[in-house]
């Protein structure tokens, strides 16, 4: 588009110059529209990339509060699990023992069966014939 | 006029005048845009050096961060020792602005915290601190730093914030808004403790730690032994962060997870230890003596099953450090004479040299023998071999390795480990002394092998009865089943298990064992060391307490000599059960029991009650018919 004709182009007959200067006023104000609308779309851009930053600095926000959540729960459990711990001290069951005067008595030899849960894998390595005396191995084994 | 007024808005309104505004106006934007880029230019370019320091110096944070320290277990994955996240209350008494805000805190502090007076947090609160200028005058600065409390319980915490909560009941805007605000003078950094569930259960073992600038430092036993194994991760993390703190995503950040430290998993069986310490307990209690030191292990791998000792002290109660004999390991560090519990070794080496046989007859000398100043417990004219172990002769045993000589004797109990570390990972283990033949004299012969003239560790005790338990081999002691990884979640188990060749005749040392059976039968030394159902293989030992020499505080002199004390023994009781296909070795020492002297009185008891407890809970089936004592039958 040639926005700046030549002086010779210009000369011509009133109605043509006249054609003409709302031809180039047309012409120049589709320019500044042009320019305004790259100007706009540029901040518009601008803006959506701000918004975008912002919303990820929030959701970081979001993600940070909700590991400091886990972190709670995760020494929550943790101070749990040291209680359950507590509980299964043997000094604090036998002091509850006596406390409620429970009448209980020693297993006699034969009494104690142990019941593990195998995998179908773990179970057929189990020998069929029942162990007279049980070594070391299968309660390791078991206690695993 | 009219006419030169339409004039000037035909001259405003021509195309011309249009034209020169809109060039005007597209020049200025021009202008404008040329000019906001040549600015983004200086600062985004030339300056960019400058302000980006200066933005860093802001928004950048540096942060050290590590992971758990490893935690340890038994062999069944109980928790022995574990880590218990805490947070560090701090306050910056420089935010609290108002003097009413002052008191309350501090009010409210005394009453969560009353470790410290309302006065002390009142004085602590001040929003500026004195401090001394390096020209040695008195400043007046900001205050904004005060830990309030270190390593407070989460419900300490939760209890703080709800003190703190502001009441919602027709408070004023602006008075909510001014407690809100006294919640924001506090952060809670994490922080961590160690934390013994079991309490005293295994307290020498595991040993314990302090905390030293802000570091757990630690002490004693499995904690300090396997620091390096256990210590966590440190990462130095460095991030951009928003005003509220966050890191920022998209920025450049190095920000690592370092790994936690390993977990230790120990060979000990937790209900096995909870019985021994119980039974050590009862033993105390009944004999009071200075101490009592005991270990179980399994003769087949060498593993540690229990291991205790009292006194012994509550690593959650720092007072209960103060006694020094409480928190060492005395089980690792302690020397003693091992008394008869040496003898079965010396016997084993004449019968294997084929000196002696189980029935031929010792001269006991009617219980003493004056040329080589030794005595026996009772007045035997002679003793079979058998007899002499049964009996615990000790001038039988003296006049067997009399005719063993001194190579054999010497080599007798060092093929068992005497004199040689345990294999446990201690180094602050004793060897003991144990002087070679070269440098016995005529006496000595007669006394290593009834257990004087040397000195020992329990540990070495367990580990020698556990290679007779064990036909022979000699194990390593473990006391680490595995170490488990918290990465992959896998434990990788400890195969040093070695076994040493102690070259014994497994025949003979079945006639050996067979003698020990007898020690607690019926008319044995350790007849109350029996278990229903079970041959029991044992040795009681009693050796007096070689003591230092007392001096007079204020003049020096020696009031009482160093020496074999009068009054003050070493009893032990040492076996394994069932006698020929032993599952369990224990060893057990009473220092300086009162009201009893024998091991078979003191310590045989406590054998007996503990073996037979751990052999239920085993499941082991017995051997013999099970026939209960009188005093034991319905």
């Amino acid at each position: 588009m040639n926005l700046y004709p030549t002086r010779s182009n210009g000369i011509g007959t009133g109605s043509e110059r006249r054609r003409r200067n709302s031809d180039k006023a047309r012409n120049y104000g589709g320019f500044v529209v042009k320019f305004i609308l790259v100007i706009i779309a540029f901040m518009g851009v601008l803006v959506g990339h701000l918004y975008l930053r912002q919303q990820s600095v929030k959701s970081a926000e979001r993600t940070d509060d909700i590991k400091k959540q886990i972190m709670e729960v995760k020494a929550e459990n943790c101070h749990l699990r040291n209680s359950i711990e507590e509980l299964k001290n043997w000094s604090h069951i036998s002091r509850k023992i006596a406390q409620f005067k429970l009448p209980l008595v020693q297993p006699a030899f034969g009494q104690i069966i142990s019941i593990g849960v195998y995998t179908p894998e773990q179970a057929a390595k189990i020998p069929l014939t029942p162990l007279k005396v049980a070594s070391s191995a299968a309660y390791r084994s078991a206690g695993r | 006029m009219g006419r030169s007024k339409d004039s000037v808005e035909s001259s405003v309104n021509s195309p011309e005048s249009i034209r020169v505004r809109i060039r005007f106006m597209a020049g200025l934007l021009m202008l404008a845009g040329l000019c906001l880029c040549g600015r983004f230019f200086y600062i985004q370019v030339m300056q960019r050096d400058h302000y980006l320091a200066e933005a860093r110096k802001i928004y950048t944070q540096k942060q050290t961060v590590t992971g758990q320290r490893g935690e340890i277990f038994d062999r069944n994955g109980n928790l022995l020792v574990a880590n218990s996240p805490r947070l560090n209350v701090e306050c910056s008494p420089y935010n609290v602005q108002k003097e009413e805000d002052r008191r309350r805190l501090a009010w409210v502090l005394a009453q969560l915290f009353p470790e410290k007076s309302y006065r002390d947090y009142y004085f602590r609160l001040d929003r500026f601190r004195t401090v001394t200028g390096k020209d040695g005058k008195s400043v007046r600065r900001k205050n904004h730093y005060f830990l309030v409390k270190r390593n407070a319980s989460l419900e300490e915490v939760r209890r703080l914030k709800q003190a703190l909560t502001p009441v919602k009941k027709k408070t004023k805007k602006k008075e909510k808004k001014k407690q809100q605000d006294l919640r924001r003078v506090f952060t809670f950094s994490p922080g961590v403790v160690r934390v013994y569930p079991k309490g005293r259960m295994l307290a020498n073992l595991l040993g314990y730690v302090d905390i030293e600038n802000d570091m757990l430092k630690p002490r004693n036993g499995i904690e300090i032994r396997f620091n390096e194994t256990m210590t966590p991760e440190k990462k130095r993390n460095i991030f951009e962060r928003t005003p509220a703190g966050h890191p920022i995503i998209f920025a450049k950040n190095k920000i690592f997870q370092p790994a936690d430290g390993k977990d230790i998993f120990l060979t000990i069986l937790e209900p096995i230890q909870a019985i021994l310490e119980e039974e050590l307990d009862a033993a105390v209690e009944k004999w009071q003596p200075e101490g009592i030191f005991a270990a179980i292990a399994d003769p087949r791998s060498g593993e540690i099953l229990a291991i205790a000792q009292r006194p012994t002290f509550d690593p959650g109660n720092r007072a209960t450090y103060k006694n020094p004999g409480a928190v060492r390991m005395r089980y690792v560090q302690d020397l003693y004479e091992p008394g008869s519990l040496a003898k079965p070794f010396t016997v084993l080496r004449a019968l294997e040299r084929n000196i002696v046989k189980p029935e031929d007859l010792i001269d006991c000398e009617e219980g003493y023998w004056r040329e080589k100043k030794l005595k026996d417990v009772g007045s035997y004219k002679t003793l079979s071999v058998s007899d002499v172990i049964k009996k615990s002769s000790n001038i039988g045993t003296a006049k067997i390795a009399l005719m063993l000589g001194k190579e054999e004797v010497d080599h007798a109990l060092r093929r068992f480990g005497f004199n040689s570390l345990s294999g446990l990972p201690f180094p602050n283990e004793q060897r003991g002394v144990f002087p070679r033949p070269r440098r016995w004299d005529s006496l000595t012969i007669t006394r290593i092998p009834i257990g004087y003239s040397f000195n020992t560790t329990l540990l070495q005790l367990l580990r020698a009865y556990c290679g007779l338990a064990n036909n022979g081999k000699l194990p390593t002691l473990k006391l680490i089943y595995g170490i488990r990884d918290p990465k992959t979640g896998k434990i990788e188990e400890n195969r040093n298990g070695d076994f040493i060749e102690t070259g014994a005749d497994p025949e003979q040392l079945y006639k050996v064992i067979d003698m020990m059976v007898s020690v607690t039968a019926r008319d044995g030394t350790a007849r109350r060391a029996a278990i229903p159902g079970f041959q029991v293989a044992g040795k009681t030992g009693t050796s007096r307490k070689n003591i230092e020499a007392v001096r007079d505080p204020v003049t020096g002199k020696i009031i009482r000599k160093s020496g074999y004390s009068a009054n003050q023994y070493y009893t032990s009781f040492g076996g394994f059960v069932p006698a020929h296909e032993a599952q369990l070795v224990m060893v057990v020492t009473v220092d300086n029991p009162k009201g009893g002297s024998g091991g078979g009185a003191v310590a045989a008891p406590i054998f007996q009650r503990t073996m037979e407890r751990a052999l239920r809970y085993l499941n082991v089936q017995p051997t013999e018919p099970v026939i209960l004592p009188r005093s034991r039958q319905r």
